[in-house]
C-alpha cells in the first residue's frame, strides 16, 4: 500500500487561495477486485481544482479501473473517494453525480443518428425537463450554448453533420464539447485519443487539457503516449499493476521512471 | 449396437415399401387421379401471362381493388403499430428501474406479444368474421393484431440491442432512462425498426390481398373470382397489380431507408 500525498506543484500561488476548500478528487485507499483478480491495489490519490493529471502505465494497469471509479461508474471494493469533498458513495447517480463528474471514454460513445449539435446538447439532459428533451430533438434547446461549446473545440462548423459521418478525431472532440456542456467540476477521460493517430491525438489533447484549464476544472484522463502526456497536463502518475509507481510534475518525470514503468517482466 | 440399429432399420424400410406397394392397389386408377388436362391448364395460364385482360372495365376494378388492399395493409399495419410501439418498448425493459419491474415488464409482455402473433391473421379473420360479420374491421384487426405481436417483438429486440457505449454516455450526463430511450436508444435503432416496419407493410399488402379471399373484398378476391370463372387473362391483370404494389412500397422503403440509415464511420 502507498498513500500519496502531494500537493499540487504548480500554481502555487493560487493554492492559499483554494486552501480551505476540499480538493476536487480525493481518492482514499481505493482497491478494485473481482473475485481473486485485482485491478486496483489499495491507493491515495489527490487531484486539486483545477489541476490537469495523466494517468500513465501500461494496459492493464488499472488506469481503466481506477477513472471508472473516479466517474462513479464503478464502486470501490475497499476505501473511498470524496468529489469536491462529498462522499461520490452518497451522490445519487444521475444529476448530482454528473453536476460533480463528466467521463470522456476511448471512442464510440456518441449517437450516430444524431448531429453533433444533438450529441452535445445531451450533456443537459441531466438539466431538462422530458418535455424539454423531446421538443430538442426537433428544435434543440439551448443551442448557443452548443454552438460555443463546438466553437471551443474547433467543430462549430460541423454541428449539423450527423456523429456518425464524422471522423474520429471530431467525433472525440464533439465528446469534449458534450462534457463542456455538461458542466461539471470533474472531467474524467478513459484513453481519449488512443483510437487517433499522433498527429490528430495531439490536437485533441491540446483542445482537451485547455478547455479543461479554461473553464478551471479538474481533468484526469489516461493517455498511452508519455510525451503527449509531459506536454499538456501538469502532473503525471505512473500506475503498474494495481499501484502507484511514481507521481509527480510532469517536467520532473525521468525517463528512468518512464522505462521502469513500461519494464518487461516475464 | 450398431448391428441391430441398421437391423431393425431394414425391416421397418422393408415394412414401409410393402404398405406402399399395398397402398397403390387401393387407389381407383380409372376414376382421375391426375387430372389429365393439367398440361394444358398450366400452358393456358403461362400463355396468359403475356395477354393481360387490359379492357377499361378489368383496369378500373383493378385500380378499385388495389386501393381497397392499401387500404386494408395500411390501416392493419397502423394497428400493428399502436400495439407494437408501446408493447415493444416495454418487452426492451429499457424503462424499468429496478430488477423485478424489468423482469414484469419484459416477461409478461413477451408473453403477450407471443400470444398474438402465435395465431396467424387468416384464423384471426375467421375468429373476427364470426364474432362482428364481414365488416371491414374484421380485417383490419386480423392483420393489426398478430403483426402488432412480431412487431413489438422485434422492435423489443432492437431497441435492446443497441451498442451500450452512448448509453452509458448519457446516463454519465445525468440523463434519466426516458431521456436516454429518446436521445439514445431510439435513434440509434430506428433505422433497423423503419427498414423492418417497410418489410412489414410489404407482408401487410399480400396478406391483404389473402385475407380478401374470406369475403373482404379487394385484389385477392378478385384473383379469386377470376380463377373460378378460369379467365386467367383479367388474373395475371390483378396480379400484375399486386406485384406493381409490392414494388412501388419497396421503392418507397429504401429512399426512405437511404436518409435515414449511416454507417458507423
Amino acid at each position: 500500500m502507498r498513500t500519496i500525498n502531494q500537493s499540487k506543484p504548480s500554481r502555487e500561488t493560487s493554492g492559499l487561495l483554494r486552501s480551505n476548500r476540499p480538493p476536487a478528487v480525493f481518492a482514499e485507499k481505493v482497491s478494485k477486485r473481482y473475485g481473486d483478480f485485482t485491478a486496483v491495489r489499495p491507493l491515495s490519490l489527490t487531484v486539486e481544482e483545477g489541476e490537469t493529471v495523466a494517468l500513465i502505465g501500461p494496459s492493464g494497469s488499472g488506469k481503466t479501473t481506477l477513472l471508472s471509479m473516479i466517474a462513479g461508474e464503478l464502486s470501490p471494493t475497499e476505501g473511498s473517494i470524496r468529489l469536491n469533498g462529498k462522499h461520490l458513495a452518497h451522490l445519487k447517480p444521475g444529476r448530482a453525480l454528473s453536476e460533480e463528474v463528466g467521463m470522456i471514454h476511448q471512442q464510440f460513445d456518441l449517437v450516430p443518428n444524431l448531429s453533433a449539435l444533438h450529441n452535445v446538447l445531451a450533456g443537459r439532459l441531466g438539466h431538462w425537463s422530458l418535455a424539454k428533451a423531446l421538443v430538442s430533438l426537433v428544435w434543440p434547446q439551448d443551442r448557443e450554448l452548443g454552438i460555443s461549446a463546438l466553437e471551443r473545440v474547433g467543430a462549430a462548423q460541423r454541428a449539423r453533420i450527423r456523429a456518425g459521418f464524422l471522423s474520429g478525431g471530431e467525433q472525440q472532440r464533439v465528446a469534449i464539447a458534450r462534457v463542456l456542456v455538461q458542466d461539471p467540476k470533474i472531467i474524467v477521460a478513459d484513453e481519449p485519443v488512443s483510437s487517433l493517430d499522433p498527429a490528430r491525438a495531439e490536437g485533441v489533447v491540446r483542445i482537451l487539457v485547455g478547455a479543461a484549464r479554461e473553464a478551471d476544472k479538474a481533468l484526469v484522463a489516461s493517455i498511452h503516449w508519455t510525451q503527449l502526456a509531459q506536454r499538456h497536463f501538469d502532473r503525471l502518475v505512473g500506475l503498474r499493476d494495481g499501484l502507484v509507481q511514481f507521481d509527480s510534475p510532469a517536467d520532473r518525470v525521468s525517463e528512468k521512471q518512464l522505462a521502469g514503468l513500461y519494464e518487461l517482466t516475464e | 449396437m450398431s448391428d441391430r440399429f441398421l437391423g431393425s432399420r431394414g425391416v421397418l424400410t422393408a415394412i414401409l415399401a410393402i404398405s406402399f406397394a399395398i397402398s397403390l392397389t387401393g387407389i381407383g386408377w380409372q376414376d382421375g387421379v391426375l387430372n389429365t388436362g393439367g398440361l394444358s391448364a398450366v400452358r393456358e395460364i403461362a400463355g396468359a401471362a403475356f395477354q393481360p385482360d387490359l379492357s377499361s372495365d378489368v383496369l378500373q376494378t383493378g385500380a378499385r381493388s388495389t386501393w381497397t388492399t392499401i387500404a386494408y395493409a395500411f390501416t392493419g399495419l397502423t394497428v400493428a403499430l399502436l400495439i407494437g410501439l408501446p408493447f415493444g418498448v416495454l418487452s426492451s425493459g429499457a424503462l424499468a428501474r429496478t430488477y423485478w419491474a424489468k423482469r414484469l415488464s419484459v416477461g409478461g409482455t413477451r408473453l403477450l406479444l407471443a400470444f398474438f402473433r402465435s395465431i396467424h391473421e387468416l384464423i384471426w379473420a375467421w375468429l373476427f368474421v364470426a364474432a362482428i360479420g364481414l365488416s371491414p374491421m374484421a380485417a383490419v384487426f386480423a392483420l393489426g393484431i398478430p403483426y402488432g405481436g412480431i412487431l413489438g417483438r422485434i422492435y423489443g429486440e432492437l431497441l435492446h440491442d443497441v451498442p451500450d457505449a452512448p448509453l452509458r454516455a448519457l446516463r454519465s450526463a445525468g440523463a434519466s432512462e426516458w431521456r436516454i430511450f429518446w436521445f439514445g436508444r431510439l435513434p440509434m435503432a430506428l433505422p433497423d425498426m423503419l427498414s423492418y416496419t417497410f418489410y412489414r407493410l410489404e407482408c401487410g399488402i399480400r396478406s391483404a390481398a389473402i385475407l380478401s379471399f374470406v369475403g373482404l373484398g379487394g385484389l385477392g378476391h378478385n384473383i379469386q373470382i377470376s380463377l373460378q370463372d378460369i379467365d386467367y387473362g383479367r388474373m395475371w391483370t390483378f396480379l400484375y397489380f399486386l406485384v406493381a404494389l409490392v414494388v412501388i412500397v419497396d421503392i418507397w422503403s429504401s429512399m426512405l431507408r437511404r436518409r435515414v440509415a449511416i454507417e458507423q464511420g
